[in-house]
This record gives structure tokens, C-alpha cells and sequence, in this order.
């Protein structure tokens, strides 16, 4: 069963078609990069396969089930464009809530474990509104990883970025890959891959 | 995770973040403590007619400070696409709804106790119905308030003048709710026996009221967040006009043209 499969899949935006027909499939473990200029519709695609977003026409596919259903979300981590905290709250208390929120055994510990990971263990306690571009970032990536997704979808997240929380998310991928074997999207406009064997243009 | 811990989870981190940042609260008692102020001077306390009207006076007031706590609900969740992380986590819409609201309830409940004390210091008839009034009706019209409030809220997340659209789209669908709490406020403190039959029945309808109201969120609420992302995000109030570019032909079928009248031919 592929990890992830779009089949014929057409997205509107009033009558103009920003998806014609886009038909994929990724295997469990495999790397997948879409490369497309701007406007082309990687974010479009993304956020459909993530479930944000309906597709006008044909149908997507995580492990066999559609995006929206309960146990599939659990298997997906998504790094969009946002970096999907709150910034009233501290990191410990983000990754804390969004552990309880995906059902992880231990919140608190695997949040703690994965501040570790990203090197913010130092600021855990720290607000979010008070932390440079970067922490953000890199907490970012600690949430999209807290629930040691089956997938991830990451949308055009390194080349905002600085290089070290790209290096991070790069280095929280390589250990979660060795432990769950995650199907990996990442849209891109620019730059390379990370020595991903496949792409796809749109 | 079980469904009141998921509503536990939102309605503590709603709250840990407003009582940190304290947006919304300031700018409802600073508002609500502007519009006492003016009614002070313009009614005078000691007449028995500004006793009749303080209900009305009241829930004015705490009709509009509340659009403003109600209004902040969603909006500061979307500031860094926080809505997509809950949208995209393994929790019922119905969960994420009810934490909000009971957040926002405990928000407005908060910042009443706050306009009752400058109520009784400018508005001195209005005593009694602080006391007794507000604890049978106040509680249930603002329950009404805030779960109407939460889920337009939600709607209005993404839209332009969402500032505007909310109490336009809530204050009709209140009326009885605000009437009957008016109503219930207002005959707290009433100088007839019999008026105690029509209070318990206001009552019932304003329990109703908010029973309806609730009912009617839960099973609209799956449809609010696909609302929140689908209309936001990526939907036709944001269609992307610049990228219709030549060489795209678009997908709908193209009318054919009628033929040119020109009514000065003849």
C-alpha cells in the first residue's frame, strides 16, 4: 500500500484550475520533492494531501485513508509556511499542549526530549513571542515531530530558513527515519533537495 | 486522548494566553467602564426610571464588551497559522469548539464581575438587580453570548472586516437571549409579587434558548473549521486573481457571446 497517493486531482480557485490532474503515489519511506515555480501549486497540493483543503475533483490517500479521518491525521507532520505555535505560551507548554492533543503517552517527557533535540532546552520555560526567527523554527520542527509522524509534509520550509534549523530538521528527519521510516514531502522553488532520489515537477 | 481532556487541553491554554496578554479583558473593561461613565452623566441614578431601564443599560454594556473578548478568540489563534496545527490534529471539532467557548465564557463571566463593581459606583440604583438579578439571568445570557460569539468567531476568522461582521452577524441571532436577560435582570429587582412567575419563565426560555443554541453549534461545528480553512486559506475569498496568467484557459465552459445590440441602429 503506498504512504501516500493522489489520484487525479483537480483543485479550483473559482474558475481557475490551480491542480489539473495531478496523480502521485509514495512509498512508505521514500523521499518525494516537488519542484515548481511560484504559483505553480505545490502549497496547493501539500495542503490537500495534509487535509487543510479539498480537492474539487478526485481523491487522496494516506496508508488507504482519506486525510481528514482521526487516526490518519495522527500519522501526518506538517511544517507549512507558519510555524504553528502560540506565542503567548512557552515552548515546554506548545509542544506540551500539541503532545496532549495528538495523544502521546508522555507529553511532558517527549516534549522536554525533543527541545533537547532541537537545542532550545535551555529556553524551554521562555515565551514564544520573546524568541528569534531561528527557536521559532526549530520549535516548529519539534512540533511537527513531537508524535513521530508517518508522514511529513514540509512546505518550502528551508529556504526562509536560516541553515542551523534546517540542519536540525534535516537531523530530526535522518533519526526519526531510523526509527518509523516517514514518507517525506517537501515542495520546493528553489534550491536542492536533500539528496532525495525522486522528484516531481508541477 | 478523551474528549473533556481534549476540551480541558483548549480552554486552559485560551485562558493561560489572554490572562498573559491580557488583550482582550483591557480593551472590554476599558470600553464597557467609557460607556458607564457617559451613562452616569446621562441618567440620573435617583430617578425611578433609570431603576426600569438599568437592565437594558447593563446588557448593552456587556453585549459589546463581549463582541470584543469574542472577537479575539479565533483571531489570535490564526496569527501563526496555529489554526492549521488544530485543524491538522487528531481532535473532534466539537472538542476545540467547547474549550473556546467555556474559555471565553469564564473570560466574560470575569470581566462582568469586573463592570458590575464600576456599575454600583455610577449607576447606584442598580444594587439590587447586581445582587440577585445577575445570578439568575446573567449566567445563562451570557452562556448564549459566548457560544453564539465563539462559533462566529470562527467563521469570521479569516474574512475582511471581521471587526464589523461579528456583532452584525451575532446580535440578531441573541435577541431573545439578551431579552431574556435583560428581562431577568431588570425584574431582580422588582417591587411586585407576581413578578416572579414571569422571571421563572423567562427563565425557562433563556435555559431553552441556550440549549437550542448549543445543540445546533455541536452539529455545525465539524462544518466551522473546514469554514475557517476552506473559505481562509486557499477559497474563493482569496482566489488568486494575479496568477491567471495567459495560457491557462480556465476549465469552465465559455458562454457564447450574444450578438451586440445597439439600440441606436434603428
Amino acid at each position: 500500500m503506498s504512504a501516500v497517493a493522489v489520484d487525479g486531482v483537480w483543485k479550483f480557485y473559482g474558475d481557475f484550475p490551480a491542480l489539473r490532474d495531478v496523480r502521485l503515489e509514495a512509498a512508505a519511506g521514500s523521499c518525494l520533492a516537488l519542484i515548481g515555480r511560484n504559483g505553480a501549486g505545490k502549497t496547493t497540493l501539500l495542503r490537500i494531501i495534509a487535509g487543510f483543503s479539498r480537492p474539487g475533483r478526485g481523491h487522496v490517500r494516506i496508508f488507504g485513508k482519506a486525510p481528514r479521518e482521526t487516526e490518519t491525521r495522527r500519522q501526518i507532520g506538517f511544517i507549512g509556511h507558519g510555524i504553528s505555535v502560540y506565542d503567548e505560551l512557552s515552548a515546554l507548554e506548545n509542544l506540551t499542549l500539541f503532545g496532549r492533543l495528538y495523544g502521546v503517552a508522555d507529553p511532558r517527557r517527549s516534549a522536554l526530549e525533543w527541545l533537547e533535540r532541537t537545542g532550545l532546552e535551555r529556553v524551554r520555560n521562555g515565551l514564544v513571542r520573546e524568541f528569534s526567527r531561528g527557536m521559532r523554527q526549530r520549535l516548529a520542527v519539534a512540533r511537527a515531530f513531537l508524535h513521530e509522524p508517518s508522514v511529513l509534509l514540509l512546505d518550502d520550509h528551508s529556504r526562509p530558513w536560516t541553515t542551523a534549523p534546517s540542519r536540525c530538521c534535516k537531523r530530526c528527519s535522518a533519526r526519526l527515519s531510523r526509527r518509523v521510516r516517514p514518507s517525506s514531502f517537501r515542495p520546493t522553488s528553489c534550491g536542492k533537495p536533500w539528496n532525495w532520489p525522486r522528484t516531481s515537477r508541477c | 486522548m478523551g474528549f473533556f481532556r481534549q476540551v480541558a487541553g483548549h480552554r486552559g491554554e485560551g485562558l493561560r494566553a489572554e490572562l498573559r496578554t491580557k488583550e482582550a479583558i483591557n480593551a472590554s473593561l476599558a470600553f464597557a467602564l467609557v460607556i458607564l461613565l457617559l451613562f452616569s452623566f446621562a441618567f440620573d441614578p435617583t430617578e425611578e426610571t433609570t431603576r426600569e431601564i438599568s437592565g437594558g443599560l447593563l446588557w448593552i454594556v456587556f453585549a459589546f464588551a463581549g463582541a470584543l473578548v469574542l472577537n479575539r478568540s479565533f483571531r489570535a489563534r490564526a496569527a501563526n497559522d496555529c489554526l492549521d496545527a488544530l485543524i491538522a490534529a487528531p481532535i473532534s471539532g466539537a472538542a476545540l469548539f467547547l474549550g473556546k467557548a467555556m474559555a471565553n465564557f469564564l473570560l466574560v463571566t470575569g470581566s462582568r464581575v469586573g463592570l458590575f463593581a464600576g456599575f454600583r459606583h455610577l449607576l447606584q440604583c442598580a444594587v439590587d438587580l447586581a445582587i440577585r438579578g445577575t445570578h439568575a439571568g446573567a449566567g445563562a445570557g451570557h452562556l448564549g453570548v459566548t457560544v453564539i460569539g465563539t462559533i462566529f468567531s470562527a467563521l469570521t476568522v479569516n474574512i475582511r472586516l471581521r471587526e464589523v461582521m461579528l456583532p452584525m452577524l451575532t446580535y440578531p441571532i441573541l435577541v431573545p437571549a439578551l431579552l431574556g436577560a435583560m428581562q431577568l435582570t431588570t425584574g431582580a429587582g422588582g417591587r411586585q409579587a407576581d413578578r416572579r412567575r414571569t422571571r421563572v419563565a423567562w427563565l425557562k426560555m433563556l435555559i431553552g434558548f441556550d440549549v437550542i443554541l448549543h445543540r445546533v453549534s455541536l452539529v455545525l461545528v465539524e462544518t466551522v473549521p473546514g469554514g475557517m480553512m476552506y473559505c481562509g486559506q486557499d477559497g474563493i475569498l482569496r482566489a488568486p486573481v494575479g496568477n491567471r496568467r495567459k495560457g491557462r484557459l480556465p476549465i469552465r465552459p465559455q458562454l457564447p457571446k450574444l450578438p451586440h445590440r445597439s439600440w441606436d441602429a434603428g
